[in-house]
């Protein structure tokens, strides 16, 4: 019976179906009683017989079949809809390059806005997660130029301590660091040393355990928290509780562990503890001069009222030292996310992320223009061939709900990977400033998704929609061309805006990565090439005096040179990218007028061992080295660019003191300049080197090791030669000069490199856009083409045609780009390093490679152009 | 033997149920041939059933030209038929164990 058997096309309605199910079985009756012998009219009769009454049983079953009708016209419609899915997913693979760019254009836009907002939310925007955070102040002295100085005297402490009106709460702390023995190797820890009431003023409550009560807070009691994270590197053990850490030689109790994502409001430098700040104010064996302050204002009172109230408390005595010096002040902890240079990085981004979105959705917006528009035609024929507008509808519906799905998809995922890059790249400088850890949350991610999920829908659906509004004569059916005339101006216009806002971008990008290598290029005045670096804390526990820690250092000194590898080690009080500064000096030649040094500009000062030039390889110009015999006495070197502020040259042997109260020194050798504080050094231009005393050394020493071969591989041997000498004792800071100089700039590496990604990106999806809209032309204008061609144009000639139209609305795009960027340079000049900002070459660059990729975007469509077959497309008009 | 209402429901979905496609005339022959003509059912009784059945989502119908090249309406059980096949099925056993107990208590055993 299935032979020959194929699904007819369409369901005859339910009465002639029911007559054809009667009829076809009245027939088969009627050949069987043939079959068996009846005459013809004789069987007739009798099937009919058998067969009864039929227009009853016809009545029954259309009853029957008109309510299976009812239902399956509801169930139709939902049981079809992963048969839609199903079509139109088809229908999306068949035009792949189509459905991927949408998708990854709408989920870059969407992925790197919720990115960005991600990082500005918990950098600028989100309230400080402290209790009352917008009464909580730093408190610290105020010079009468309305500087800062965050120093708190211990009799200032106990004032505060006692009460005053102004503040509700009033609590400080100071960083301390520690040695950890008790895990297989030494470990350096970062601690914060905390009066007993900061967590209550920070509202901060402890993840496991207790915070600290003023029991902890007696002189000599060792008990510690945890950070989370510290706590989590450590196994994450819940029973941590009572256990001990062996720290600087001692047993510390741990008391409990700090919550999640809990950063300290001041500095968000990552710590490993909390330790009690005792009240005889000695931590770490080591006591403290002072201490840094921080309270709640009382309710209604703002800054200036909470000042005049403190000053009455606690006014500076009249012959204090700098310690009490000047009037208290308060700053609201907040005031470090408005550091001009963080907000200016920050909004950079942002408003480079914001321009890429614009790019990214005008041509998302072209691309599902177009389709629609080459959907018209589809449309109609499906329209003419019965399909209803209500199915067609829902195809268009369907197709593209999955294409915003699929973008939200793209979204979230690209707001995950993007927040994760900026978790591994950040700068130090950003990531310590925020409040909150950089996590991407359940509600940006669904806000990234129904956004770009929503543009998907309705860019898709508007063309959907305006395709089945149109009539269809059977002349216009084969001549629907699909978009108007006023579209494709409008699609051109959006192609030369997304070109002139990548070619803004680009530019800005140029600059950017033009100022990074320049300043990746400078020359840091010592050979950080062959070095590699080292900071040692000796603890105050185990090295308690100026010889023993002397003793350790020159021990240690003697251990590294005595190894093969070793060319030379030195020991000074820090080095390069990282020393000791001094600022608000008056320095003063002898016989000459005092040196006004601007606010911003410091004296770096190094006190090293004699060999410290030739080791470091820093360049004598002028005099000579220190020798040890100069140890003692005021004989120093001076850095070349501080010596012609003093005397105009750079000649050796001269006097000059750094301020009224300072001795006069003598400056027996100038040094080629040092950018001591790294490559983007603009502040350090006086420095100079003193002769250490290698009978004293303090608790933080520096040590800089020369290697002939690679520095990266002496970093295992200066571990080894650490242990071997102390195995109680970490090597902090270990890495090679270059690192640690590459570490200064990552900031603008950072700003470089995301500048770039949003330029490049912008310039592949410009490119797509100049690519889009020229295919459709190719596409709307084939009949076109094929008379031409037929006429005995040149396929060449014509593609040309089109290639000039890509390439028009670039140069258009390119002019209208070097407006736009002037705005982009004035929002990055003040980020560039030796760099002019208005330099045309970086623009000429940018304009070229914006060239390169139009015409390639153009050429693509420019060869179908060329390669249509007039006899095909005539045809099929 | 005249066939009671709901049995004929029964006979349908037994007959179907070996994954068979028939159209009306085809299911009518098959319950003939294995009740050897003890059951009668009328054609007047049957299409209806079948209308029935398809509308309670038993069977699902497709039109096809038969191989003596009319076009015909083909029944199909669908998984909805087979669960009703296989509840109906344990129905009627318990109506026949039901019943033969009745007759053999009136028998007298």
């Amino acid at each position: 019976m299935t032979n020959g058997r194929r699904d007819l096309p369409l369901d005859p309605d339910a009465e002639a179906a029911a007559d054809l199910e009667i009829e076809h079985h009245i027939a088969t009756l009627e050949e069987r009683l043939i079959a068996e012998g009846w005459s013809q009219e004789a069987a007739r009769a009798e099937a009919a017989r058998r067969f009864g009454r039929v227009p009853a049983v016809r009545s029954r079953m259309v009853r029957e079949t008109r309510a299976v009708e009812r239902k399956a016209r509801w169930w139709d419609f939902y049981t079809s809809i992963p048969r839609d899915a199903k079509y139109a997913w088809r229908g999306l693979l068949r035009n792949p390059a189509f459905t991927l760019i949408v998708v990854l254009t709408l989920g870059l836009g969407m992925g790197a806005a919720a990115t960005v907002f991600t990082v500005i939310d918990a950098l600028l925007l989100r309230p400080l997660p402290y209790a009352a955070a917008d009464r909580l102040v730093e408190i610290v002295q105020k010079t009468p130029e309305g500087n800062a100085l965050p120093v708190l005297s211990p009799e200032r402490v106990r004032i505060l301590t006692a009460g005053t009106p102004s503040l509700e709460a009033f609590a400080y702390h100071y960083p301390a660091t520690f040695v950890r023995t008790d895990g297989p190797t030494a470990e350096q820890l970062f601690a914060l040393a905390v009066s007993e009431s900061l967590d209550e003023l920070l509202g901060v409550r402890p993840y496991i355990g207790r915070a600290f009560e003023p029991e902890d807070m007696l002189p000599g009691v060792h008990r510690v928290m945890m950070t989370h994270s510290y706590w989590r590197q450590n196994g994450g053990d819940r029973a941590i509780v009572g256990k001990t850490l062996r720290l600087d030689g001692s047993p510390y109790e741990v008391i409990g562990v700090l919550p999640e994502n809990f950063k300290f409001p001041v500095s968000g430098q990552p710590r490993h503890l909390w330790v009690p700040l005792p009240t005889d104010f000695v931590v770490a064996g080591a006591p403290l001069m002072y201490v840094n302050g921080i309270g709640r204002m009382a309710a209604q009172l703002d800054t200036a009222a909470t000042e005049v109230r403190m000053h009455a408390v606690a006014p500076p005595p009249p012959d204090a030292d700098w310690l009490n010096q000047y009037s208290l002040g308060v700053m609201p902890v907040g005031h470090w996310r408005g550091n001009p240079e963080l907000v200016k990085g920050v909004w950079l981004i942002a408003a480079a992320v914001a321009l890429m979105m614009l790019v990214a959705l005008t041509n998302a917006m072209n691309l599902i223009l177009f389709r629609g528009a080459d959907r018209v035609r589809e449309i109609a024929v499906r329209l003419a061939l019965g399909v209803s507008r209500m199915q067609l509808l829902r195809h268009i519906l369907v197709e593209n709900v999955l294409i915003a799905l699929l973008s939200g998809g793209a979204a979230v995922t690209l707001a995950i990977l993007g927040v994760r890059a900026v978790n591994a790249r950040l700068p130090d400088e950003f990531a310590f400033s925020s409040a909150y850890a950089f996590d991407v949350s359940g509600r940006v991610l669904l806000f990234a998704f129904l956004l770009a999920a929503a543009i998907g829908l309705v860019l898709g659906i508007i063309p959907g929609l305006r395709a089945l509004r149109l009539r269809f004569a059977s002349g216009e059916l084969v001549s629907a061309r699909g978009a108007t005339r006023r579209d494709t101006h409008v699609s051109n216009a959006l192609v030369v805006a997304e070109v002139a806002l990548s070619v803004a971008l680009l530019a800005g990008a140029a600059l950017l990565t033009t100022s990074f290598a320049r300043l990746t290029s400078v020359d840091p005045g010592l050979e950080i090439d062959r070095l590699a670096l080292m900071s040692v804390s000796l603890p105050a526990t185990r090295y308690a005096t100026d010889t023993e820690r002397a003793l350790f250092m020159n021990n240690l000194e003697a251990a590294l040179e005595a190894r093969p590898e070793v060319e030379g080690a030195t020991v000074s009080n820090g080095a390069p990218p990282n020393v000791t500064i001094s600022f608000g000096l008056e320095p003063q030649a002898e016989g000459g007028t005092k040196l006004e040094m601007a606010d911003d500009a410091l004296l770096t000062r190094m006190s090293a061992t004699p060999d410290f030039l030739q080791t470091t390889g820093i360049r004598l110009l002028s005099g000579r080295d220190v020798t040890p015999s100069d140890v003692g006495t005021k004989n120093v070197l001076i850095d070349e660019s501080f010596a012609q502020a003093l005397w105009g040259n750079t000649l050796a042997g001269r006097r000059f003191r750094l301020s009224e109260e300072d001795p006069w020194l003598t400056a027996v050798g100038v040094y080629g300049h040092v950018r001591a504080m790294g490559l983007d050094d603009r502040q350090s231009k006086f420095g100079i080197i003193e002769p250490r005393d290698p009978a004293k050394a303090g608790s933080f020493m520096s040590v800089i090791v020369r290697t002939g071969g690679d520095p990266a591989a002496l970093l295992p041997v200066i571990t080894q030669v650490m242990r071997s000498l102390d195995p109680e004792l970490p090597t902090s800071r270990l890495m090679t000069a270059n690192d640690a100089y590459s570490d200064t700039v990552d900031k603008p590496r950072f700003l470089a490199r995301v500048m770039a990604g949003v330029g490049v990106t912008s310039l592949v999806l410009a490119g797509i856009g100049i690519y889009g809209v020229l295919g459709y032309s190719v596409a709307r204008r084939r009949r076109e083409m094929g008379i031409r061609m037929a006429l005995g144009a040149a396929p060449l000639r014509l593609g040309w045609q089109f290639v000039r139209d890509g390439l028009a609305m670039t140069v258009a795009g390119i002019a209208l780009g070097g407006l736009f960027g002037w705005w982009i340079v004035r929002l990055v000049q003040t980020l560039l390093f030796e760099t002019d900002p208005y330099d045309v070459r970086p623009y000429i660059v940018v304009a070229v490679a914006m060239l390169v990729v139009a015409a390639i975007a153009a050429a693509i469509p420019a060869r179908v152009a060329g390669r249509v077959s007039p006899a095909t497309v005539l045809r099929s008009d | 033997m005249n066939v009671m209402s709901g049995t004929l429901e029964l006979l349908v979905l037994q007959t179907l149920g070996n994954g068979a496609q028939l159209h009306g005339f085809e299911v009518l022959d098959a319950i003939r041939n294995a009740t050897g003509e003890a059951l009668v059912i009328e054609e007047g009784a049957l299409y209806p059933a079948l209308h029935r059945m398809e509308r309670k989502g038993w069977l699902s119908s497709e039109w096809a030209v038969s191989d003596r090249g009319r076009r015909a309406k083909y029944y199909r059980l669908t998984t909805r038929g087979r669960a009703a096949l296989a509840k109906q099925h344990a129905e009627w056993e318990r109506y026949v164990w039901a019943m033969a107990r009745v007759a053999e208590h009136a028998r007298g055993v």
